[in-house]
């Protein structure tokens, strides 16, 4: 039975699995007997992949099928401290499962270095999950969170861009509209703060994470980035979302359910 | 040569369905779609003629038992009871088969020929039914005028066919309301109970029914009731006529009218009008189709009443009717107009951006500025149906608010039709969605639906308002056939039994509310648990690779469905006999002043709140106040929830209830 080896990002653990990829976010969203609910996120890596400390080689060989014949669910390597400590080298496609357990495949694409202007918000999703402000472009902020010379940094960070419309350039003034975000007169003021303090690189806007809204509100992609490696997961767009992946698409996007 | 004048009401009623027939070809002869598309409204067609069969199994032996105990009294009146009963029938039968038809192509010309052409598709797929609705009215009371309508003491044979009428109604509108709720929230709920399954997922058996249900519900349900309401206003104003010509009313024919016969004919003859004219205003709007869906439909219907105004002056001078009867006539029209704009009001207007702006602050907000604007919602058509009383009543007694009916429904024609557009365009939506169409089909449909929520939210006021001046007409020609046999009968306010009534009539409503309201709760569990049986027991379901059994959940919704509307339906019917013979006719004209209150105010405002709260979540959903997804969108989604079944179950069943309770109560009148 094949193996695989994933990088689950809410939360941080390292899995292998022979489940593969839809099977296996169906399983970490819903489970076995679709008693829970909620999505997740992981990148699939290379199953033959070593990397000390983490004991691989140990759970590799754990995870074996079970006497009924029916395949290993999951076999946890780490559950924290993974990330930093995988080469991203071995990093594959992110996938993205729904809170029905319903998954997207989103491959690597190149990243485009333009300066935007404008202010922009990320979603902090792994190994720590606040809601941040910044002026800084994705690459350039991945860069600043973990860069070493801050007191506090991150040594790799999994992140990506919310939709801001309107209030990316005029946080005071701009219309809110189809920004489903709590407290959005806390997020303009995060966000006037600063385009006012032009030395100021980042504001926290909430220290948590909505897992059920993320997939709705996401802007251009996902990103994984340290000091040295960037990694850009580009989403797809909503016209594509509704006529290729549409079952996935429905799900993200209904968020609020009449029941 | 007066009897050929007596031909005119059933001729129009045959031109009428000669123009159905017409545009029904018309239409069929459109683009049907293929594959997945042709599928699915196929499914839907097929569940909605499902519903209707299995709906006549259980009215047909309840027709039949009460049309034997109409045989003792009259068997002519028994034989308009059966009458009326199978136009109602035929009415809703037509209209649910052609909606159905035109859904698809809707979906089809929004796909490849644009806005315009779908617009033209769903609005006469629309008009299919409201040329039947009112054709199948002119057809029958008009076909029964010729043979009783001659002599004053036998119009009373004219009743029965009132009370076939309103017990198909209320079959079809109690059956359908819980059918359309049950199916929805049986859907709905899927996606909660199922990990896997969103909402609206194909996979999901409950889809269709939920399809089927918006059919069932909004247009065979709302025809039979705007059917029963038309047939009632002429046949109420007939029994006036007939009791002023026989002296049981304070005002002589004389004082209004040459003679008797031109007041008994006078309803038909407007009617009649007001088919011609309703043909004129679809005109219009097919004329107007290149405009914006709301503004060729108000120009249509504004157009038709307008004529029709003019028409009637003509028709009253003609007959030798006062012109005061005119002034009826007008007061009757503008009065729907009035009910109509001020619902539209309440549920599109300033008072649902208020519901959505206090979504902001949460639920419990919600649920209190919605509640509140239901019952504020109330008073503009209370006291617009106060001043047609008093304005009517002034210029041509109680003959008078008989005609206002008459005037506000003769155009029926038209309004009909874009009530039945409403979920012929929602029902096209549903295609386009579960057929994948794509995001531009589903932009013209989501416009198109847009303006039938609106339409059908107007409709439902103006159901309410027609059903609550039929019903004041009815209950005045009660009184005035009880006068025939006690002339001192008088429904006094310090009369005990009177007042006993009015609590026992204004209590009826809320427990048929009650009823309706817990079994849409029931019929969906039963739902529920039969899509969780069909993802337990189909291998490759849940995966996509097995078609769900979607015809099994129709018949659950029909089964349940119609388990549950026979009390509300026998309550309706009993509640006057039981009480006219049990504590005599002053107790039941209390009980049924007690349920018109009753039934008008709970319609009114649960209509309207669940109206406001449905469009303020779309409101929501448009972008504002964050939009889809967003803390207030959640707020506003439990207030549109809660307002499902008060709006399409429970409210548009007091229209009915008020009625069945008068009519029932004008045919037992001679025996109490």
């Amino acid at each position: 039975m094949e193996l695989y080896l994933y990088l689950s990002l809410l939360p941080e653990a390292l899995i292998f699995s022979q489940l593969p990829p839809d099977r296996f976010g169906k399983y970490m969203a819903i489970g076995d007997k679709k008693l829970t609910r909620g999505s997740a996120l992981f990148i699939a890596l290379d199953p033959n992949l070593d990397a000390p400390p983490l004991r691989l080689q140990e759970a590799r060989e754990k995870c074996q099928q079970h006497p009924d014949g029916s395949p290993r669910r999951s076999t946890y390597v780490s559950v924290y401290n993974a990330l930093a400590n995988l080469p991203m080298s071995a990093f594959g496609n992110l996938f993205l499962s729904t809170k029905d357990g319903i998954v997207l495949e989103l491959s690597q694409g190149e990243y485009k270095e333009e300066r935007k202007s404008g202010l922009n918000l990320y979603q902090e999703i792994c190994p720590v999950v606040p809601k941040v402000a910044s002026p800084l472009a994705p690459k350039e902020f991945v860069r600043f969170v973990t860069d070493p010379k801050h007191p506090v940094f991150l040594p790799r960070m999994v992140f990506c861009d919310l939709r801001l419309n309107g209030l990316a350039t005029d946080p005071e003034k701009s219309s809110a509209a189809n920004l489903p975000y709590r407290d959005i007169n806390h997020l303009r003021a995060c966000l006037t703060i600063l385009n006012y303090k032009r030395d100021k690189m980042t504001k926290i806007v909430h220290r948590d994470i909505d897992r059920d809204l993320l997939y709705y509100t996401v802007k251009d992609g996902f990103y994984v980035g340290d000091q040295e490696s960037f990694i850009y997961y580009p989403m797809p767009s909503e016209e594509i979302l509704e006529s290729k992946y549409r079952s996935w698409w429905s799900s993200a996007s209904t968020v609020v359910s009449r029941f | 040569m007066q009897n050929f004048y007596h031909l005119i009401p059933p001729l129009t009623g045959v031109i009428g369905l000669v123009a159905a027939f017409l545009i029904y070809r018309r239409i069929l002869i459109l683009p049907a779609g293929e594959g997945k598309v042709a599928a699915i409204a196929e499914q839907i067609h097929a569940g909605a003629m499902v519903f209707m069969r299995r709906e006549f199994q259980i009215l047909i032996p309840f027709a039949l038992f009460l049309g034997f105990l109409l045989l003792f009294k009259d068997p002519f009146e028994s034989l308009a009871f059966f009458l009326g009963a199978i136009c109602s029938a035929v009415a809703g039968y037509i209209g649910m088969y052609t909606a159905t038809k035109a859904n698809v192509r809707t979906t089809v010309a929004a796909h490849e020929r644009g806005a315009g052409p779908a617009l033209s598709t769903a609005f006469f797929g629309g008009t299919i039914m409201g040329l039947t609705v009112a054709s199948m009215g002119l057809l029958g009371v008009g076909g029964l005028f010729v043979f009783f309508g001659q002599t004053e003491s036998d119009i009373h044979i004219i009743h029965g066919f009132a009370m076939g009428a309103s017990l198909v109604a209320i079959f079809f509108r109690v059956g359908g309301g819980i059918f359309t709720k049950a199916a929805d929230v049986g859907a709905d709920l899927v996606g909660k109970l199922e990990s896997g399954i969103p909402e609206d997922d194909p996979r999901n058996p409950g889809v269709i029914a939920d399809n089927v249900g918006d059919n069932v519900g909004d247009v065979a349900g709302m025809g039979s009731d705007l059917f029963e309401s038309y047939c009632n206003a002429q046949i109420a104003t007939m029994a006036i006529a007939a009791t002023m010509a026989a002296g049981a009313s304070g005002m002589g024919v004389e004082s209004i009218a040459q003679s008797a016969a031109g007041l008994l004919f006078l309803p038909l003859v407007l009617a009649s009008a007001g088919l011609f004219c309703s043909l004129l205003g679809m005109g219009i709007v097919k004329l107007s189709s290149n405009m914006e869906p709301a503004m060729a439909l108000r120009i249509g219907t504004l157009s038709a009443a307008i004529l029709f105004i003019l028409c009637a002056l003509g028709v009253v001078t003609l007959l030798g009717v006062s012109s005061n009867v005119w002034l009826c006539v007008v007061a009757g029209s503008v009065g729907g107009i009035v009910i109509g704009l001020a619902t539209e009001f309440y549920t599109g207007g300033k008072p649902m951006r208020d519901i959505a702006k206090s979504s902001q602050t949460g639920v419990a907000t919600v649920m209190i500025s919605g509640l509140a604007v239901g019952l504020q919602s109330v008073v503009i058509p209370l006291l617009t149906v106060s001043g047609i009383l008093l304005v009517t009543n002034h210029f041509a007694g109680l003959y008078g608010v008989g005609i206002a009916a008459v005037g506000m429904l003769a155009t029926i024609g038209i309004t009909m039709s874009i009530d039945a557009y409403g979920p012929v365009a929602d029902n096209a939506g549903g295609i386009a969605e579960m057929a994948s169409l794509g995001k531009e089909t589903r932009k013209i449909t989501d416009s198109l639906d847009e303006v039938g929520n609106t339409t059908a939210a107007i409709g439902k006021g103006f159901a309410i308002g027609a059903a609550s001046l039929a019903g004041l007409a009815i209950i005045a020609a009660y009184v005035n056939v009880i006068r025939l046999q006690y002339p001192d009968f008088n429904l006094s306010l310090s009369n005990a039994s009177v007042l006993t009534g009015v609590f026992i009539g204004g209590a009826t409503p809320f427990l048929v509310a009650s009823i309706t309201m817990n079994a849409v709760g029931d019929a969906a569990q039963e739902m529920i648990e039969e899509i969780r049986r069909q993802f337990r027991e189909i291998p490759g379901l849940l995966d996509g690779d097995a078609t769900p059994d979607s015809e099994r959940c129709i018949d659950i919704a029909t089964h349940a469905a119609l388990k549950r509307m026979f009390l509300p339906a026998a309550i309706a019917v009993f509640t006057p006999v039981v009480i006219g013979f049990g504590f005599g006719p002053e107790t039941l004209g209390g009980t049924l002043v007690g349920a018109l209150l009753g039934c008008v105010l709970l319609a009114l405002m649960m209509a309207n709140s669940g109206g406001a709260w449905d469009n303020a979540k779309k409101f929501i959903e448009q972008g504002n106040f964050g939009g889809k997804n967003s803390e207030a969108h959640r707020a506003c989604v439990v207030g549109d929830t809660v307002g499902d079944p008060l709006k399409d179950t429970s409210g548009p069943s007091m229209n009915i209830l008020i009625n069945v309770m008068a009519i029932v109560s004008l045919v037992i009148a001679p025996l109490l």
